[in-house]
């Protein structure tokens, strides 16, 4: 189980991989890459280059260990990184360049994952998955980073190009959005 | 002011977005808890938030990350470790044949074991990662590499049930225990012919130098050493897709009997011009970088030059001195130097199977002459 890091464990790790820690190294790479994975694969749409992609982002994270403790945010290091990578590859295999991340279709994880725990009907998840699907694309890939990603606002903000507002206002609105198709839910449960 | 901001249950949601989020600073921390407080209803929304956003941390199949870790040092290795680079990856390894244990490093220009090792060996490199400090728990992964010195060939099983030969001084790498979940990939330094056991919706994907080639079920040969200028892909049955790396949008797919032939150093260095035919590629200016040829069939004995080896044959058709040299060192483990640079320039044509080196030196004197003298490993060709 690979659980989101807080950015303490982050920098830890930071300063164990500057020291040539590879255990560290794995943690690391087990940490975000199927995260990682996921934003390659929503912007390449292949799995194997996807795969190629993260695994040059790691390699490099490698190679330049004696100089990562000076990155300030490791976790938006990787996926900037990531996104661009995958940016020039498609441009390379596509000859066109992709011009907003935001334009782009990708699936979202199933809402809930343990819908018994929390009593959550079939009907429920559903509804509320639909609800997220129709958010405006913006809206939506907002509310992907900070849930499935654990961006805060900030990092969100930079890794979109985004004022931080912009990403409140987003967020609300999604949240607003899902906070009615389960107050729908609940309200024909009741009856 | 934004409309969103004005009803109570509205500035819930901006606080819960927030906290969610991980940015509410600790005024607003209150300012939520107080209205959840007094509102069951809201309280019940905000549970059902908490609970979607607690499944991520519980999010991954270890196992499949366990096997693109595993596929992501097989890439590190040979693609991208500097020469002079080994602190990553020290490993034990294990040997079938002799009962002890070496400590390899990847350097490409020193030899891979100390010298002396006999035949072929089949190593299982446990990579030995401390899985937190904490605990002191040690996790053992493996990939394995099968090498061959010169003078010798293997014939490896893979865990898929595919069939792989390895030539005289060439290297394969392919991670153990999770080969058959999704991708198959090996890397190849060396020469090996392949025979892959189909597999639905599993490529198999060999990586050499800068080329990868993408199969499903087939028979091919590929000849990759660092040594020469060209790679050679063969394919003998099936159908294989080759991509050069820096050149992504270039994909070649061959037929039975063709042949792919990529310079070595990748995009610079002009590989040998052949008839060329059709490529299917959308590019103009490939001609110096690859050839498309057909397999060369020895004309008399009716098989297929590329791929004899496997059967014991060193088969040659109309070859310069100079490239049969290179494949008689790795066949019998000697050195051959050319005294007179002429006589690399000859051409011969033939097939070896059991005969020593001097016994095929010898064949060659009667096509062209030439003097050579063996002395210890080193045969000087005068």
């Amino acid at each position: 189980m690979f659980a989101l890091k807080s950015p303490q464990t982050i920098s830890g790790l930071q300063q164990r991989i500057a020291s040539n820690d590879q255990s560290a190294y794995k943690e690391l790479f087990e940490s975000f890459y199927d995260k990682l994975f996921r934003l390659a694969f929503l912007i390449t749409k292949s799995r194997e280059l996807s795969e190629e992609i993260v695994s040059d982002v790691f390699i490099g994270v490698w190679r330049k260990r004696e100089q990562i403790t000076r990155i300030e945010n490791l976790k938006l290091y990787l996926y900037v990184a990531v996104k661009n990578t995958s940016i020039n590859y498609l441009a390379q295999l596509t000859k066109t360049r992709i011009v907003n991340i935001e334009d782009l279709d990708f699936e979202l994880r199933q809402p809930f994952a343990n819908p018994e725990e929390l009593l959550v009907t079939k009907e429920m998840n559903h509804r509320v998955y639909e609800a997220i699907q129709a958010l405006p694309p913006r809206c939506r890939i907002i509310f992907k980073l900070v849930k499935e990603d654990g961006l805060s606002y900030k990092e969100a903000a930079q890794f979109l190009n985004l004022s931080v507002a912009t990403i409140d206002n987003q967020l609300v609105i999604a949240i607003k959005k899902i906070s009615k198709a389960l107050f729908y839910s609940f309200s024909v449960l009741r009856k | 002011m934004d409309p969103l901001y004005h009803t109570p249950g509205d500035r819930f949601i901006v606080l819960l977005a927030r906290q969610l989020a991980g940015t509410i600073d600790p005024n607003e921390q209150v300012e939520l808890e107080k209205i959840l407080r007094s509102n069951p209803d809201l309280r019940l929304r905000a549970d059902m938030f908490y609970g979607m956003w607690e499944q991520e941390k519980n999010k991954s199949a270890s196992g499949e990350i366990d096997e693109a870790f595993m596929r992501h040092l097989l890439r590190f290795k040979s693609d991208f470790l500097p020469e002079d680079d080994h602190t990553f990856f020290t490993f034990q390894t294990e040997q079938t044949s002799v009962k002890k244990s070496y400590t390899i490093f990847f350097n490409r220009r020193k030899p891979m074991l100390a010298a002396g090792l006999v035949v072929t060996i089949l190593i299982s490199a446990f990579f030995i990662f401390t899985q937190g400090q904490r605990n002191n728990q040690v996790k053992a992964e493996q990939i394995s590499s099968v090498i061959t010195k010169y003078g010798n060939k293997t014939k490896v099983s893979l865990p898929d049930g595919s069939q792989v030969w390895l030539n005289a001084g060439s290297r394969l790498d392919y991670t153990n225990s999770n080969f058959n979940q999704s991708l198959r990939e090996v890397k190849l330094s060396g020469e090996a012919y392949f025979d892959i056991a189909h597999k639905e919706g599993k490529p198999f994907i060999v990586r050499s130098g800068n080329m990868r080639i993408r199969v499903l079920g087939t028979k091919f040969n590929v000849k990759a050493y660092p040594e020469e200028q060209n790679i050679e892909t063969s394919l003998i049955k099936g159908s294989v897709e080759i991509t050069i790396k820096d050149r992504p949008d270039d994909k070649y797919i061959l037929r039975p009997n063709e042949k792919l032939v990529v310079s070595n150093e990748g995009l610079t260095r002009k590989s040998a011009t052949i008839n060329q035919t059709k490529l299917n590629t959308s590019g103009e200016d490939n001609a110096d970088i690859v050839a498309l040829k057909k397999v060369d069939y020895s004309v008399n004995e009716n098989i297929v030059i590329e791929t004899a080896w496997v059967e014991n044959k060193l088969v040659f058709h109309s070859e310069k001195f100079s490239d049969l040299a290179k494949k008689m060192e790795r066949w019998y483990d000697i050195q051959i130097r050319f005294r007179d640079t002429d006589k690399a320039a000859y051409r011969f044509t033939g097939i070896f199977t059991t005969e020593t080196i001097q016994q095929a030196l010898q064949a060659m004197q009667v096509v062209h002459s030439f003097q050579f003298v063996k002395n210890d490993n080193i045969i000087y060709i005068d």
